[in-house]
């Protein structure tokens, strides 16, 4: 049966697009390294001939999104996604000067920021005892070598 | 005969030691805690937990990652028995009967079979790895670099055949595994590779990162998205009242137990076989061969005994691949490898020979935590319902940090962190695009390895990739594995395998 092409299959359209964006990437990445010849192979062999595979498999998946049905794009949770991301980089960016406390208090706060039900008084607390026990188990049990209290020096 | 037990009895002496069975003790009380949490697996459990470890020696470290795994197995089965929530997918099965057990009162009976279940399963298992494994490791011994390459190809391919879902996009994401391996410094040649002139990436991308991205964080996202589009209503938790099965139902489940790890000690050996589709099949098989089906779904004790026992002898058996060939058959051994390799032991058949000692006090560990999973977990179910009770909001910021800290004091750097929030991310990207992030995971730790074996065959002989086809292992192993993926293309295989995974 033959149609107007019409897309049919969202979801493994952009799924083949991802695949190609990060095989030219990668093919651009290893385009700098020598090849070598199979007998003795270069650094850029490898890399080089899997982004070609990746590409060619993005290829076919990106096809199937015009050939068999298959679900919408899903919709995103933003909120879970900014915040989760947010506060692992606030504890990486925070831990070594700003100490353990903290880092663990504004992790907290941020991750709690993911779901709507939280309640900023209990997520203080939440906070306030994770950090006594970390520090009580890191610190104190562990003797991991993390700073308690900002740097104020 | 000799040998086996002797081997087994120095395995005793070293996982009898004070250190190794608190490591074992602590492994598998954690690998519960958090496996009972709703909604984090095995996976993630052990991603999670892996850098409480790394710090200790390599026996150690090893035995409470496996008391982990085996924890969070049972875990899981707790939490699906009693809130009908499957902590993973080996659990949905546990949940059909298990939940109704419970609504019936006998949540206990359903935790103290799957209890016994597990503790057979998992002592047939470990016998059965201290017999095939020395054969096997021997026969391994023999592999080249050829042959090795051909085994990987044949355990990427195999782990893809078996998992659900499409297997070109699971193929996908070897590739991309296999690219993100390659990240790095090149160790022949010392060319850096894809770090984008960041020096962190010069040892390539912490697995623990990776790991602990994909599956526990974009895992926690996914939960917390699943629960906003879900109304308040908590999920009650049966009440568990006596932990004692009648004499009629360990009667009943005799036989059951024994189906199920016999299933389960097969299927953990193949690639990608694991402990999902084994409990799977146990329990289609225990519906199937039943007097009666239709008790089946509602409340049939066998439908929990049978599962579990699969799942438990897979977990089990699934570390033959690991330690006899240094293959993983699924992403949970694909995270031992990675364990070992900081740990400074190459995986492979070497291990049995040069490090005797922590090969088999790994597999009496096995035992042992098995046993202390039966006598420590029943007493401490009441524990473990409290803690289903505790609300989300509250646990999940509380994963957060802890992740972090134990991320960030793997090599003390803020950028691992990073990282792993990176791959949080990806991992998100990956489950609403329909990516399944566990072939990445294998490609990802096998990708180096696969270069070096594949450089070495190819420098052995010359540049010529006959190698492959003419040495027998190695032929026979490419063979199996284009059996492998003309099988899974066949349409009518296909349909088949929707059908299963649709259960």
């Amino acid at each position: 049966m033959r149609g107007p092409i019409r897309l049919r299959n969202p979801q493994d359209l952009f799924a083949g697009l991802f695949l190609i964006a990060v095989a030219i990437l990668a093919h651009y990445l290893a385009s700098d390294l020598s090849m070598g010849r199979l007998v003795r192979m270069g650094p850029g062999y490898l890399p080089t001939a899997l982004s070609w595979l990746l590409g060619g498999l993005g290829l076919i998946v990106a096809l199937r999104g015009f050939t068999i049905d298959g679900p919408q794009l899903a919709s995103w949770a933003w909120r879970p996604l900014i915040a989760l991301s947010a506060s692992l980089i606030a504890f990486a960016l925070l831990l070594e000067r700003g100490g353990l406390i903290v880092a663990i208090i504004v992790t907290t706060l941020i991750a709690s920021l993911a779901t709507p039900r939280h309640r900023p008084l209990t997520t203080l607390t939440l906070g306030v005892a994770l950090s006594a026990m970390s520090a009580a188990l890191f610190i104190g049990l562990l003797g991991l070598p993390l700073r308690l209290w900002p740097d104020l020096g | 005969m000799e040998a086996l037990v002797s081997n087994l009895a120095l395995g005793f002496s070293v996982a009898a030691t004070l250190n190794n069975l608190t490591f074992c003790l602590i492994g598998a009380l954690l690998g519960t805690l958090i496996g009972v949490l709703p909604g984090i697996g095995p996976l993630a459990t052990v991603a999670m937990l892996l850098p409480i470890t790394f710090n200790l020696p390599p026996d150690g470290a090893l035995i409470m990652l496996a008391g982990i795994y085996y924890g969070a197995q049972y875990g899981g089965s707790t939490t699906a028995v009693l809130l009908n929530v499957p902590g993973e997918s080996s659990s949905v099965v546990t949940a059909l009967d298990g939940h109704q057990m419970a609504r019936q009162g006998r949540a206990g009976a359903a935790l103290a079979i799957a209890a016994i279940g597990s503790f057979f399963a998992g002592c047939a298992a470990t016998v059965g790895i201290a017999v095939i494994g020395p054969p096997l490791a021997s026969v391994a011994q023999q592999f080249g670099a050829a042959e090795y390459f051909s085994l990987m190809l044949f355990g990427l391919i195999g782990a893809v055949v078996l998992a659900s879902g499409s297997v070109i996009k699971a193929v996908s994401m070897i590739v991309l595994g296999l690219l993100l391996g390659l990240v790095g410094q090149d160790v022949t040649s010392g060319a850096s590779r894809f770090t984008f002139g960041l020096p962190e990436l010069s040892d390539g991308i912490g697995f623990v990162a990776v790991a602990m991205g994909l599956f526990g964080l974009a895992e926690i996202m996914t939960n917390l998205e699943r629960s906003q589009n879900r109304s308040e209503g908590h999920e009650t938790v049966m009440p568990v009242h006596s932990l004692m099965p009648t004499k009629a139902d360990l009667l009943t489940c005799i036989a059951p137990i024994l189906r199920g790890t016999a299933i389960g000690s097969f299927l953990g050996i193949l690639p990608g076989g694991g402990s999902v589709l084994a409990s799977f099949s146990a329990y289609t098989l225990e519906k199937k061969i039943a007097k009666d089906p239709s008790r089946f779904g509602k409340g049939a004790i066998e439908g929990v005994a049978s599962p579990e026992s699969a799942n438990n002898a897979a977990a089990q058996a699934s570390f033959i691949p690991l330690l006899t060939l240094g293959i993983p058959s699924n992403p949970v051994m694909a995270l031992m490898i990675g364990a070992m390799t900081i740990q400074g032991i190459t995986p492979g058949p070497q291990v049995m020979t040069k490090q005797p000692a922590l090969f088999w006090g790994m597999i009496a560990s096995m035992w042992l935590g098995n046993l202390m999973l039966v006598i420590i977990n029943l007493p401490l179910v009441g524990i473990w319902v409290q803690l289903l009770k505790v609300p989300y909001r509250l646990l999940f910021p509380a994963i957060i940090v802890f992740c972090s800290i134990g991320i960030y004091s793997l090599n003390n750097s803020p950028v691992d962190v990073l990282f792993t929030a990176l791959f949080g991310l990806l991992g998100y990207l990956f489950v609403k695009l329909g990516f399944e992030a566990a072939p990445l995971l294998l490609g990802f730790i096998l990708g180096p390895m696969m270069e070096e074996n594949l450089r070495r065959a190819l420098q052995i002989s010359r540049g010529n990739l006959v190698t492959f086809v003419e040495r027998p292992i190695s032929l026979g192993l490419l063979l199996a594995t284009v059996v492998l993926l003309v099988i899974v293309i066949l349409p009518s295989v296909r349909r088949g395998r929707e059908e299963v995974f649709q259960e």
